[in-house]
């Protein structure tokens, strides 16, 4: 493994933020860290990077034991939150930041790719916010570090630079074939961008799998309910739970519900309807009036099963 | 007041405006008069003016270099680790302020100098004399550092807060070592601030007249107060004026087009908490503690330890009625005149809030440059009117003119303190009142005085204390007369005639009062951040 991290211990103020935690990753490997609040996903980062210190385990590199070497001696490349840039530098120099020697094809391959080719003289108050975050990217990558670190880098922007810089993320880390940990709250980025999804809550690894998986067969129901909405629905007795998009709607079937309220989403209709005292929801291209009786089928290859 | 309480109409603010801009150009008469005397003279360029030149720039930059090593230092520790007593650190570094320059050369040339307790100790332990001449330059500007330090250390301290540590976990990460951190990172982004400090500093060395004077130096003030007063040669010290004049003006501009470059910069600073680094090398801790307490020991511990020795040992030989006198002249002076300058302040700021006049804006604009002028200029030029008005002469000597060049001479820090405050509050809460048809009059009883109550506290008391420190600007207006006596310019006086003994009680008394307020202002400034 090109990652090791080893049974690591963080305590805050007594307070366990990581307790034994461990993980592997393979060279060029994008991992997600997918947590809810104060689950400890950036204090994974901030002891991999050595801004905090571990107080117990062990975290290597390609064999090489780093958690006890300063944070500038590490090779690894963090990029923040909201990343600063220095303000008192313009993009090009930020981007040099500390650098005797740097690969000038990289550099250029860099800055054609992130498109910030024309903004290298202006300075962080000249550009937006788009712009910054990909400036710190190429900061960050242009060190050809052992491993990335990206903390939910998509934070403060909008849709459209938030889906192109997705986009770039990806295609340069494939391309350079960098090993990345990436720290998000929206699973939908995750599943998009990562090898593997690790799920963290109150600072312990509750599972670590690939996307599908994760998605397809959680390993819990409150897993399941961190990507996306699950039915619960009682058939023969059983409980059946199943996600909104294999709930369909068919001409004859033993489920025979009421639709309570129909909402205009965009690309369909979401649907509730009630199916004897149980409220289900289902995805439909057509709008469907109020109590209306439609007849249902779960997609059974879809069940989802703890 | 019927006249502020009918204060919704355009036209009634804008004679209000009228009035607070002829109140400023009022207080802006010596600066204008300077300049158009200088050209009204003819006055002969001397070799000597040159002197006085370099002895000021020499003074400027020594000072400026020491200033930068005990107030940096000191702040940069005392930001980024844990250091044990903090609070009280802070404080200590801050207190040298309350000792005027003059007062510090004066108790340092007496230690070190022939016959001091240094000499005294060496030729009883080691049969040696002091080699060195302290009444130098070089010496001078170590002294005035000692005082003036604490201006470098508040603005870097405030600067390297706010930097938290964003920038320094970013340059860690990107691979950056300790030194090139403070170089690459924490100096460049409070240069703004450092410079900030520094200039107050230079302003502080031009006005310095008292030590410059004492020790031989050539500053401008000192040769203002030897053309005037010494040579009786009108021209020549209104062109040092003029000059010096200048000078400060050139200063305050680049200062400003420094200001406004870093601005932009400053503004996009994202502020972060620090989050404190241990000290766990023994010799790095003891380094550190040495490296705070050197400013503290040297500026504050003993010029006090020395003051109050000279105290206890002549504290049969003092007049305690002129003591009483002094104090009585100095704290009744400086309380109206603070109150003074507090009220005009005030009054132009709000107007120029409601009335949103122009003209009001570039006069406090002008106002604020106020402090920068050394106490020098404004003292002669107030003595020329006079003496050339003599309807208006009978107010020579008076404390009415005294107060007037008070108020010139320390507005700008009044204006600084209670604008930054007047500035964070909306301007939605004055639309509102106005929504709630309240008029301008209860509009700022009731909602900008009791916002800005903090901010006219903590200007009332550095004006004071400046004031209570205040030297040329006392001396030349109060000579013509010599009947109006302060603590300040007995202490002078006295370590002029080399009475250093006796001069200690008048120092001390002013130190300590000083001290006092600085303390005031501290927890002032605690609540008012804790308010915020």
């Amino acid at each position: 493994m090109f990652i090791k991290i080893d049974k690591i211990t963080k305590k805050f103020d007594e307070i366990f933020c990581l307790k034994n935690f461990s993980m592997s990753i393979k060279k060029g490997e994008i991992i997600s860290i997918i947590g809810p609040s104060g689950s400890g996903k950036s204090t994974i980062l901030k002891c991999i990077s050595g801004i905090c210190k571990i107080d117990k385990g062990e975290i290597s590199i390609n064999n090489k034991r780093v958690d006890n070497l300063p944070v500038n001696e590490r090779n690894i490349s963090y990029v923040f939150q909201e990343s600063p840039l220095f303000p008192h530098l313009n993009v090009k120099k930020n981007i040099l930041f500390n650098l005797k020697k740097y690969d000038k094809e990289k550099l250029f391959f860099l800055l054609k790719k992130t498109k910030i080719e024309n903004i290298q003289n202006k300075y962080p108050y000249q550009i937006s916010g788009g712009e910054n975050q990909r400036v710190a990217l190429v900061r960050s990558l242009i060190r050809n570090p052992d491993l990335f670190l990206l903390d939910e880098p998509f934070n403060n922007l909008d849709n459209s630079n938030k889906n192109q810089l997705k986009k770039i993320i990806i295609d340069i880390i494939k391309e350079t074939n960098t090993t990345t940990i990436f720290v998000n709250h929206e699973t939908q980025d995750s599943l998009e961008i990562s090898d593997k999804i690790l799920i963290l809550v109150n600072g312990e690894k509750k599972t670590i799998d690939t996307p599908f998986n994760i998605y397809n067969k959680p390993k819990s129901l409150k897993i399941a309910k961190m990507f996306g909405e699950v039915n619960e629905l009682l058939i023969d007795n059983k409980k059946v739970y199943f996600r909104i998009q294999n709930l369909i709607i068919t001409r004859k079937s033993s489920i025979k519900g009421k639709v309570m309220e129909s909402k205009f989403m965009g690309h369909f209709y979401k649907i509730t309807v009630k199916v004897d005292t149980q409220l289900v929801n289902l995805f439909s291209i057509k709008d469907i009036k109020k109590n209306e009786i439609i007849y249902l089928k779960v997609i059974k290859e879809n069940q989802l099963h703890f | 007041m019927k006249f502020l309480k009918n204060l919704n109409g355009i036209s009634n603010l804008r004679i209000l405006s009228i009035l607070a801009s002829i109140l400023g150009i009022i207080i802006l008469i010596p600066i204008i008069f300077i300049i158009y005397e200088n050209f009204a003279s003819n006055t002969e360029v001397k070799q000597s003016f040159l002197d006085y030149f370099y002895d000021t720039f020499h003074l400027i930059l020594l000072t400026s270099f020491f200033c930068i090593v005990f107030g940096i230092i000191p702040a940069w520790i005392i930001t980024f680790f844990k250091i044990k007593y903090k609070f009280f650190f802070d404080l200590l570094l801050v207190l040298p302020l309350a000792i005027p320059g003059y007062i510090m050369a004066f108790i340092y040339s007496d230690l070190l100098g022939y016959g001091g307790i240094i000499d005294f100790f060496l030729e009883k332990n080691f049969n040696q004399v002091i080699s060195f001449d302290v009444l130098s330059i070089n010496w001078l500007s170590l002294f005035l550092s000692f005082s003036l330090f604490p201006y470098v250390y508040s603005t870097a301290r405030v600067s390297f807060s706010l930097i938290g540590n964003t920038y320094i976990n970013l340059s860690e990460s990107l691979g950056v070592n300790t030194m090139n951190k403070i170089f690459k990172v924490i100096i460049p982004l409070s240069l703004s601030a450092i410079v900030s400090g520094l200039f107050l500093v230079i302003m502080e060395i031009l006005n310095e007249y008292g030590a410059a004077e004492y020790f031989g130096i050539k500053t401008f003030s000192v040769g203002i107060f030897k053309y005037w007063w010494a040579l009786n040669d009108k021209n020549s010290s209104i062109f040092l004026s003029f000059i010096l004049l200048f000078i400060v003006l050139v200063l305050i501009f680049l200062n400003n087009f420094f200001k406004k470059n870093e601005n932009k910069i400053q503004y996009h600073i994202r502020s972060s908490s620090v989050i404190l680094k241990k000290l766990k090398n023994p010799l790095s801790k003891f380094f550190s503690y040495v490296l705070i307490g050197v400013p503290i020991i040297f500026g504050l511990f003993i010029p006090l330890m020395s003051m109050t020795n000279n105290v206890i040992k002549n504290f049969s030989k003092f007049d305690f009625t002129e003591l009483s006198n002094l104090i009585q002249n100095s704290l009744s002076i400086s309380i109206t005149a603070s109150f003074i300058i507090v009220a005009i302040t005030l009054f132009i700021l709000i107007i120029k809030r409601y009335s949103n006049s122009n003209l009001l804006k570039f006069i406090i604009r002008i106002l604020s440059a106020g402090y920068a002028i050394p106490g020098a200029i404004i003292g002669l030029s107030i003595m020329l009117i006079l003496q050339q008005n003599s309807f208006i002469s009978v107010l020579m000597g008076t404390t009415f003119l005294l107060i007037y060049a008070y108020v010139f001479r320390f507005i700008a820090i009044a204006i600084f303190t209670i604008d930054n405050n007047l500035k964070k509050q909306p301007y939605e809460f004055d639309r509102l009142a106005d929504s709630l048809k309240l008029n301008n009059l209860k509009k700022f009883i009731k909602i900008n005085l009791p916002l800005s109550l903090n901010s006219i506290i903590v200007a009332f008391l550095i004006v004071f204390i400046d004031i209570m420190k205040e030297l040329p600007l006392t001396l030349i207006l109060r000579k013509s007369t010599g009947k109006f006596n302060t603590l300040a310019i007995e202490a002078y006086n006295k370590a002029k005639n080399e009475e250093l003994a006796n001069s200690s009680l008048y120092s001390l008394t002013i130190v300590l009062i000083c001290i006092i307020m600085i303390i005031v202002v501290n927890i002032f400034l605690k609540r008012k951040k804790h308010v915020h």
